[in-house]
């Protein structure tokens, strides 16, 4: 069952087109990446889904409920986490913690003290004097504390320390593992890469690719180091091979994900010594899409 | 699904209740407590029969009329008929502030600063902010109505009744309301709080000089500013409820309208999409003194336009005086008596004028120093100072528009008065008189400016101070003499120093002792902020 569906959504800011038809859908009980260079439209998306913004054309459906008309429906079970955290400079951030849990009528109480324990927030000082990292924790424990099916969680670490980073990916690890669905938007490919189960690249109000990493990874090369007892022949001349250069530690050259195999079957020909491939990194597939 | 857009209002009133928990009662002991002392206070001024008879005749001026409203119930001038006509407009335009306030506060700022973003990814209704914000705002109004209404009579001073005191307090209440429904509106469909709280002061500012005109002479002008429908209650005398139910179902059109509003747009969005502006920095935007003149310009333009519109206003009023003294048999003894020795009616009024009219222009004077600080306290200063830019720079660079603000809107403050004047007057009066009286004032401003650095030099978080000394300021010279108090109080005031032009002769002494002073306050200010923390 899909969890959050978005069909051929246009949002107009006057005449400025900033989402151009996306198309996305977050299944139940995955983590849903959402990446794609500054102003591409992610948090233009988030915020249609959150009912915030209204769509131009096109529908986004989240639980099955329309975001805008049933938005007070839906977010009684979604938590939210933007990337720039704004609160009220004279309430703590216990008081603001406390209000959030009141307006969504649940959550769950000795859970928050243990996030905030984990998340290292003193709840007692006041929001104008926390820093920028813990602006943002007191919106993820206000998340996390809320026992919701799906989060939307926009850049939600920009601003965490490493430690923190990872007390997060736990809880995203944790939420999942309770079947819960997350949808991830980031800066931080590492974290996407270590989260996500799927992912779709979203640039200039266009979603251009959607897939498993596996997928995704198909769509581009991987690098290859080889020695060979005999010197390779005509290897440029070989489908899907690329940007061959001679180094000491050998040949190196990419190839085109989908055609490796016929590529090894061809360097087995000249008695392979050593060879090294590495599987392409998020943060090239994305190069290639943002160039 | 109306319900829906509403769900978690209650909540959201319990958090602003929480978060104004100081601010609030401040506000409401200000409002009402003031309103409500002044009745004893007046009462021992004017209480016998003779000085209500003198103040009967001096409210009767058109210029009286003009600042504080009409005069009711003239065969039986009791204290209740004068505290009416001397205080309520000025009350309801207290009130008026309040709510403002209270409002933007609570929606375009809490919007503009990204608060709301995530209160709305919440099961909240999408209009239950707004919502929130308008129940609270009449509670608020309620309990001051309330305060005042029960509050007033507790001194058993003749004239002052029950009923009549419900109904001053109510009125000031329903007036609040239409004020804080208004700036519901102005929020949705600007697109920025510090428009929108313009717009709404503007409002403001608007409905009170439309009900001087009104009250003067074009009776209709007074009815449609909400200012103006206050005195049309005549508390105490008439007691009419049909202004406050005119008020109410005035409020109610607003919240609607802002509803409306409020249901189509998108969150941080006023009605009409922002428009791209400049790809490069215009010429002007070239340093530290074009930052601040791009970000003051709005505040220049806006505020030059306000005092041209007022002087324009007051100015074409001046003719109506002279028919109103012809008709008015009283007035043209008082007249002939002449208020003050040798002075004439119309001296008095360009005195009076020139007070108000200063008074108005420090108010944009102020904002241009404190905005200093309040870029400052939202961190785009940080940036700027990190980029090779003293402080002392800063601070130079905002003092200087403000100082040279405060001579050019006084300047055309003035000239707009005279001449406006010059057209309807037969005799045009001398235009150096004019100067003259009007510029005296800029000494007693540039205290205030002085006292705006001083604050942000050792007191940043309390620069708000510098609106209530002038509001004080003001006060003190609106309305001390006719409320007689000793020279020496009226002397704290700054404005109250200075010689009174066509009516008292020029006298340099206090000019340069003021001028004195705010140099040493701007020294002190300057050398606070150079010391102190950046926050
Ligand atoms: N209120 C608005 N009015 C006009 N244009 C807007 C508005 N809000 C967003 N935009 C434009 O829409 C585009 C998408 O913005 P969005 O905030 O969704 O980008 P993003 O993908 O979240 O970027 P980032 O990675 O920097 O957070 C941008 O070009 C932005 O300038
Ligand atoms: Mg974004």
């Amino acid at each position: 069952m899909s969890i959050v569906s978005v069909q051929n959504l246009t949002k107009r800011f006057g005449k400025f087109e900033a989402l151009k038809g996306v198309n996305l859908e977050v299944k139940e009980g995955e983590v849903f990446g959402f990446i794609g260079p500054n102003g591409a439209g992610k948090s233009t998306t988030i915020r249609v889904l959150l009912g915030i913004l209204q769509a131009s054309e096109g529908a986004a459906t989240v639980f099955g409920k329309d975001a805008w008309k049933d938005a007070v429906e839906i977010h009684k079970r979604i938590a939210y986490v933007p990337g720039d955290v704004n609160l009220w400079p004279n309430m703590t951030g216990g008081e603001v913690i406390d209000l959030f849990t009141r307006l969504r009528r649940g959550g769950n109480k000795s859970y928050r003290e243990d996030l905030i324990q984990r998340f290292d927030l003193d709840p007692s000082k006041k929001c104008r004097t926390y820093s920028k990292g813990n602006r943002q924790k007191v919106a993820l424990v206000s998340a996390f504390a809320s026992e919701a099916d799906l989060y939307i969680l926009d850049e939600p670490t920009s601003g965490l320390d490493p430690l923190m980073e990872q007390v997060f990916q736990q809880y995203v690890h944790e939420v999942k593992a309770q079947g819960k669905s997350v949808l991830l938007s980031s800066h931080i490919l590492q974290e996407v890469e270590r989260l996500c189960d799927r992912v779709s690249i979203i640039r200039q109000g266009e979603v251009i690719e959607t897939g498993t990493l596996q997928e995704l990874r198909h769509l581009t090369r991987t690098s290859i180091t080889v020695k060979t007892e005999r010197p390779l022949e005509s290897l440029a001349a070989q489908p899907g091979v690329h940007d061959i250069a001679e180094e000491a530690e050998g040949t190196m050259f990419s190839v085109d994900t989908e055609l490796l195999g016929q590529s090894i079957g061809y360097l087995g020909q000249y008695g392979i010594v050593s060879l090294e491939c590495t599987p392409p990194t998020l943060e090239q597939l994305f190069m290639r899409h943002y160039e | 699904m109306l319900k829906r857009l509403f769900s978690g209002t209650s909540a959201l009133i319990l958090f602003i209740l929480r978060r104004d928990r100081v601010r609030i009662p401040a506000w409401l002991l200000l409002v009402a407590g003031f309103t409500v002392a002044c009745v004893p206070l007046f009462n021992n001024m004017f209480g016998s029969a003779d000085e209500l008879q003198g103040m009967a005749e001096m409210m009767q001026n058109p210029a009286m009329i003009a600042m504080v409203g009409p005069v009711y119930g003239l065969d039986n001038y009791h204290m209740g008929a004068m505290y009416t006509n001397f205080m309520l407009v000025l009350m309801a335009m207290l009130a008026g502030a309040m709510n403002i306030f209270f409002v933007t506060r609570h929606t375009r700022q809490d919007e503009e600063f990204g608060r709301l973003e995530v209160v709305r990814s919440l099961p909240v209704g999408r209009l239950a902010n707004l919502a929130a914000t308008m129940l609270t705002a009449v509670k608020m109004n309620a309990v001051m109505a309330l305060l005042i209404g029960f509050g007033m009579v507790v001194f058993g001073v003749d004239g002052v009744t029950l009923s009549g005191s419900l109904i001053f307090g109510a009125a000031m209440g329903a007036a609040g309301l239409v004020f804080a429904a208004a700036t519901a509106v102005f929020c949705q469909i600007s697109g920025s709080n510090r428009t929108a709280s313009g717009m709404a002061l503007f409002y403001l500012v608007l409905a009170y000089m439309l009900r001087a005109a009104g009250d003067v002479g074009a009776e209709a002008l007074s009815l449609i500013s909400p200012l103006g429908l206050t005195s049309r209650t005549q508390a105490f005398v008439g007691n009419y409820l049909w202004p406050i139910w005119v008020l109410l179902g005035a409020a109610v059109a607003f919240a609607v309208l802002a509803l409306v509003f409020a249901k189509v747009r998108d969150l941080g969005q006023g009605m009409v999409a922002a428009r791209p502006g400049r790809r490069h920095a215009g010429r002007l935007l070239s340093g530290p003194l074009g930052l601040a003149l791009r970000l003051s310009k709005t505040t220049l333009l806006v505020w030059g336009f306000v005092l041209v519109l007022f002087g324009v206003m007051y100015g074409s009023v001046m003719d109506q005086m002279d028919t109103f003294i012809g008709e008015n048999e009283t007035l043209q003894q008082m007249f002939a008596a002449g208020i003050t020795d040798g002075a004439s009616y119309t001296d008095e009024f360009v005195a009076l004028l020139m007070v108000l009219m200063s008074a108005m222009a420090t108010i944009p004077v102020l904002g241009l120093m404190l905005r200093l600080r309040s870029e400052e306290k939202q961190g785009y200063l940080e940036r700027v100072l990190a980029g090779s830019v003293s402080r002392v720079k800063m601070f130079g660079v905002y003092f200087g528009i403000a100082l040279v603000a405060s001579t050019v809107f006084k300047l055309i403050s003035i000239l707009s008065l005279w001449s406006a004047a010059s057209i309807v007057l037969d005799a045009p009066p001398a235009l150096g008189t004019y100067l003259s009286a009007g510029l005296n004032y800029l000494p007693a401003m540039w205290v205030l400016l002085g006292l705006a650095t001083l604050l942000i030099g050792f007191f940043p978080k309390r620069t708000g101070l510098a609106y209530g000394y002038l509001g004080l300021s003001f006060f003190l010279v609106y309305m001390g003499n006719l409320i007689g108090f000793p020279d020496w109080v009226i002397h704290l005031s700054p404005f109250g120093n200075i010689p009174r032009l066509p009516l008292e002769a020029q006298n340099w002494v206090p000019l340069l002792v003021l001028a004195g002073i705010s140099a040493v306050l701007v020294g002190l200010g300057l050398a606070g902020y150079r010391k102190r923390d950046l926050t």
